[in-house]
């Protein structure tokens, strides 16, 4: 560290919303799985 | 661009150095100046991650990219949430944890100061180049636009990044990202708009969207599996992932955005709004680019979108039979456009599709023509067709907004890259090996001194890439895919194998190089798979060599 200064500590905190981190992870991952799901209709509505 | 498009443009590039330095005026101390003293909330980290991202040369290829080969190049973002996920979980508390400044300072509390080093000027040598070919790619495409000399549009760009960034620091540079997004965003809605309002009045949405269909370019999905295949749905979750692995976990033009956070949770929750928000507007970024396509359709556009090209090929003896060439296949496809909008049926489908073919086809004569008339051994002109649609189509004022959206977009980039590449060059260069015992203000001086060094040798470097450096664009960004791999394979070594030491990772990281390289050169396997290969060298040959030689490791770092 510097001679006068350190990094701030920072403290780990659960999430705003879902209470634990894990279930804010799965809630992406099924995000993911829509988009792709989603955009695989479009490619089909819209095939050559 | 009109008198009133000049003064939007210029206003905006003033309010970005002015909100830049305005919000970077409290940076005091080293801490603050690197790291905004811990202090930024989640969204300002998000949208400054994104906007660091997304480049000018992105921004207008991305949309280039769609109109000639439609939208699966958003395939390429399909490992990124997955990406997010494993860091949030891993990388970021770490870092955290850890203290650092710099990713690479972690490396020596867990390995040693040889594998430290060793990533240190890898990222200083990669990132380097990209800095110089950020400022360079978009200052030819608008000076192309404006009718400057590239001179002048990399001089502008250059010296007002070095402003803010210099004086500012991360804060300045986060919260002039923060601006740039919102009014970019802002300008893709107005992009996307006003080419859908120009369409003809017997085409509607659904229309336009059967015309796309119709050439291919509604594509965001394709399933196949190729290895040389770069966008594909596996190539896009495996290779992606691995990619984002690396450039969000090891890069410290990415980490140092989230270690400028205020908890842990704020910088998983900036990472994890990029992991939702990146897709869709990509996505949205590419349709706009369709769109424009569709436009294009209907409104006969020039037949290279290079315009010193065009007006340069204009006397060749070739030229006036295939202009007409051109114009008869372009006719033929918008007949053909008109009766797929009017009944959809698939007969005007397949006469839409072969007069795209004869299109495609004089296109390509005309990019052999302008190849010759440059002087070029491949002539592109991708990234001339968004600005062309916007000089063209936008209304006045919204030029200039455009314009400077896209200016913004490579400084955004650019800063992004020249305050970590200082950071690097103070934390793990200067403090680490020439001199260790400054005060906080010599330290602070001197990130300021580097950034300005940065900013200056990205300036030189892209002012020189036009004159001799010519091939070097397409080769650089090979290039960062050369070395993300074995980056990221001493970052999983870090993380998730106690038993190996500083030998083996410096050692690890060495054979994966040489297995990417020798990749690069001798097979035709597309390079987002280059990180997949780097990485899992960098692993198996790490804990090979430290079991081989029975080191001994330092536990305090991992946990």
């Amino acid at each position: 560290m510097f001679d006068n200064e350190e990094v701030r500590q920072v403290a780990d905190e659960p999430p705003p919303f879902l209470k634990r981190w894990p279930r804010v992870y799965a809630v992406v991952l099924a995000w993911l799985a829509v988009v792709i799901g989603l955009f695989y209709a479009f490619t089909r509505a819209w095939a050559p | 661009m009109s008198r009133i498009d000049w003064i939007v443009l210029a206003a905006w590039l003033i309010s970005i150095v002015g909100y830049g330095l305005w919000r970077g005026r409290q940076s005091k101390t080293v801490s603050q100046y690197l790291l905004a003293g811990k202090t930024m909330p989640w969204y300002a980290m998000g949208l400054s991650i994104m906007a660091t991202q997304a480049s000018a040369i992105t921004f207008i290829s991305t949309t280039g990219q769609a109109y000639v080969d439609g939208m699966r190049f958003v395939q390429f973002y399909f490992g990124l949430p997955l990406a997010m996920v494993i860091l949030c979980a891993t990388a970021v508390p770490i870092f955290h944890r850890a203290r650092v400044y710099t990713a690479y300072e972690y490396l020596e509390q867990r390995f040693d100061g040889r594998t430290r080093a060793l990533v240190t000027l890898i990222f200083l040598i990669q990132r380097g180049l990209a800095a110089g070919i950020s400022l360079y790619a978009p200052a030819v495409a608008l000076s192309v636009v404006l009718g400057l000399p590239d001179q002048i549009t990399t001089l502008l760009m250059g010296a007002l990044v070095i402003v803010y960034t210099s004086l500012g620091g991360i804060k300045a540079v986060t919260w002039a990202d923060v601006q740039q997004m919102t009014v970019i965003l802002a300008a893709l809605v107005l992009a996307l708009i006003v080419a859908i309002r120009l369409l003809p009045p017997d085409v509607s949405f659904t229309g336009a969207l059967s015309i796309a269909g119709a050439a291919g370019r509604l594509n965001p999905v394709v399933w196949k599996f190729d290895w040389n295949d770069r966008y594909n749905v596996w190539s896009g979750l495996i290779g992606g992932m691995f990619l984002a692995l690396a450039y969000f976990g090891t890069d410290q033009s990415q980490v140092q955005r989230y270690l400028t956070g205020k908890s842990v949770g704020q910088s998983r929750l900036s990472l994890l709004f990029n992991a939702m928000a990146k897709i869709p507007m990509q996505f949205f970024i590419l349709f706009i680019g369709v769109m424009v396509f569709v436009l294009f359709v209907f409104a006969r556009p020039p037949i290279t979108f290079h315009p010193v090209a065009y007006a340069r090929m204009q006397s060749s003896p070739e030229y006036p039979q295939l202009q007409s060439r051109y114009n008869q296949a372009w006719q033929r496809r918008s007949e053909a456009a008109h009766a797929i909008a009017a009944t959809g049926s698939d007969v005007a489908k397949a006469s839409f599709r072969a007069a795209q073919k004869d299109f495609d086809a004089a296109r390509s004569d005309a990019g052999k023509l302008a190849a010759r008339v440059q002087g070029e051994d491949v002539f592109n002109d991708t990234n001339y067709i968004f600005l062309t649609y916007v000089k063209t189509y936008m209304p006045i004022g919204v030029v200039g907004l455009v314009v400077g959206v896209i200016f913004s977009a490579a400084m955004s980039s650019i800063s992004g890259e020249i305050n970590s590449l200082a950071t690097v060059t103070i934390i793990d260069v200067y403090r680490r090996h020439v001199r260790p015992h400054g005060s906080d203000r010599h330290y602070l001086w001197a990130s300021r001194l580097a950034t300005a060094f940065w900013g200056v040798y990205a300036v030189v470097f892209a002012s020189n890439a036009g004159h001799g450096f010519g091939a070097l664009i397409e080769t650089v960004n090979v290039v960062g895919s050369l070395f993300y791999g074995g980056m990221l394979g001493v970052f999983v070594l870090a993380f998730f194998f106690k038993k190996v030491g500083g030998r083996g990772a410096f050692w690890g990281v060495l054979a994966g190089e040489a297995v990417i390289f020798a990749a690069w050169e001798f097979t035709k396997i597309a390079f987002l798979w280059y990180n997949v290969i780097g990485c899992f060298v960098v692993i198996v040959s790490g804990v090979a060599i430290s079991a081989l030689m029975g080191e001994k490791v330092r536990h305090a770092a991992i946990e």
